[in-house]
């Protein structure tokens, strides 16, 4: 309704930016599209609305479950925000929708006696260092300045190669840890969902 | 909800220790970075053949191309190959200087044809007035010998680099995985230049 109108009138020869026009036939278009923006206004309103009511009422729409849509996959079967390390123990995939038959079948969030070390990559701030190079280099090719495309190339180039040498590339997350942050969610999860509907837990708590 | 715990640690066992990178993963990117590149080099290539007889009353393919000299900087390259395939050779067979050996020829043979060019290069533009901005002709001519070009020396970087680092570490996984990936490239550019020499100098001089 807002732009629809404006392709129409593109196409019978109205240019972009004008402080008037003179031609009758654009201002039924004209008045169509104005209505069409103020239907957008009022969507952004309403979008800043819905961020002022978000906060407001933080505290009692809070989601604990990590799945607040009572969602079928398994990317709600994690806490929110997910942990490090994703999952504590990879999940077994048999069905289409994993997730929602776990929790039909009432084994959604398991718990486990016991944990593996998680192998994990190591943060680097090298893709951050060999980024800052670049925006010297693309600033110092734009204004023609050699010396400086130069160095910036040569940062970026030899940062690169300084990461190549770098072994210290991963770790493990001790099972202690990953049981302590499990249980941390998992203990009041099951309290909070043990009267529920495993499939609407989400919905219901929430 | 204690039925969710398990007292099995080996259920939790499962897929816990395949997280270790066999190299696998890394070629198989390397090759899908290659295909990529290949598109790249494929939009040269017919840039060039749409071009190349656009020469807009400057000097033709037949009169600037000395193919005794081209065939010269296509024996380097092939030879670097050749030398290359050595280096892999004693890899597989764990004789890690020989390596090193094979590597340094491989550099010496890849740094004369990116010479050869370079000088090509300088005495098109310089003594022949036949720079890139001369014609259309001339400017898919450098935009495609040049790519080839660059590809060639960030090559020969790399080969420096991997020479040191089969001196510092010996040849371990990472190593290993990195020859591999650099044997692609260094076999892909030779591919690539193949196509140059035909497409571009014999088509061009015939």
């Amino acid at each position: 309704m807002a732009f629809m109108p404006l392709y129409v009138l593109g196409l019978m020869g109205m240019t972009r930016r004008m402080n008037h026009y003179a031609n009758p036939a654009w201002q039924p278009y004209l008045i169509v599209a104005a209505c069409g923006a103020g239907i957008i206004a009022l969507g952004i309103g309403f979008m800043l609305l819905q961020f002022v009511v978000s906060v407001r009422n933080r505290a009692e729409n809070r989601d604990l479950t990590g799945d607040p849509w009572g969602g079928r996959t398994l990317e709600w079967a994690t806490s929110s925000p997910a942990p490090f390390y994703n999952f504590a123990v990879l999940p077994k995939v048999e069905e289409l929708d994993q997730f929602w038959a776990d929790k039909e079948h009432k084994r959604a969030y398991p718990q486990y006696a016991h944990y593996d070390d998680i192998h994990m990559p190591r943060n680097t701030g090298v893709g951050l260092v060999m980024a800052a190079f670049g925006t010297v280099l693309g600033f110092a090719m734009v204004w023609h300045i050699w010396w400086l495309a130069i160095a910036g190339l040569v940062g970026m180039i030899g940062t690169f190669i300084t990461r190549v040498y770098d072994t210290d590339v991963d770790y493990y997350v001790s099972g202690a840890e990953v049981e302590k942050t499990e249980r941390a969610r998992l203990v009041p999860l099951h309290k909070l969902i043990e009267n529920v509907d495993p499939a609407s837990a989400g919905q219901k708590v929430a | 909800m204690s039925t969710a715990i398990t007292a099995n640690g080996a259920v939790a066992h499962d897929g816990a220790h395949e997280h270790h990178d066999d190299g696998s993963k890394t070629l198989l990117g390397f090759w899908i970075y290659l295909m990529s590149d290949c598109l790249i080099f494929s939009g040269l290539f017919a840039t060039f053949a749409v071009l190349g007889h656009a020469t807009a009353g400057g000097p033709t393919a037949k009169e600037l191309f000395d193919l005794k000299y081209v065939f010269g900087e296509t024996m380097l390259l092939l030879i670097s190959s050749f030398t290359f395939g050595l280096a892999m050779l004693n890899m597989h067979a764990g004789h890690r200087n020989k390596v090193i050996a094979w590597l340094f020829v491989t550099f010496l043979f890849g740094a004369g044809f990116v010479g050869m060019e370079v000088y090509e290069f300088h005495h098109l533009i310089t003594a022949e007035q036949a720079g890139p901005d001369r014609s259309a002709f001339l400017s898919a001519y450098f935009g495609l010998v040049g790519t080839h070009g660059l590809h060639v020396t960030c090559g020969l970087i790399w080969l420096a680099v991997m020479m040191h680092m089969v001196g510092k570490f010996g040849l371990n996984d990472a190593v290993q995985r990195r020859l591999s990936c650099l044997s692609l490239f260094w076999h892909f550019l030779d591919l690539v230049w193949i196509c140059v020499f035909s497409f571009v100098y014999l088509m061009g001089v015939v």
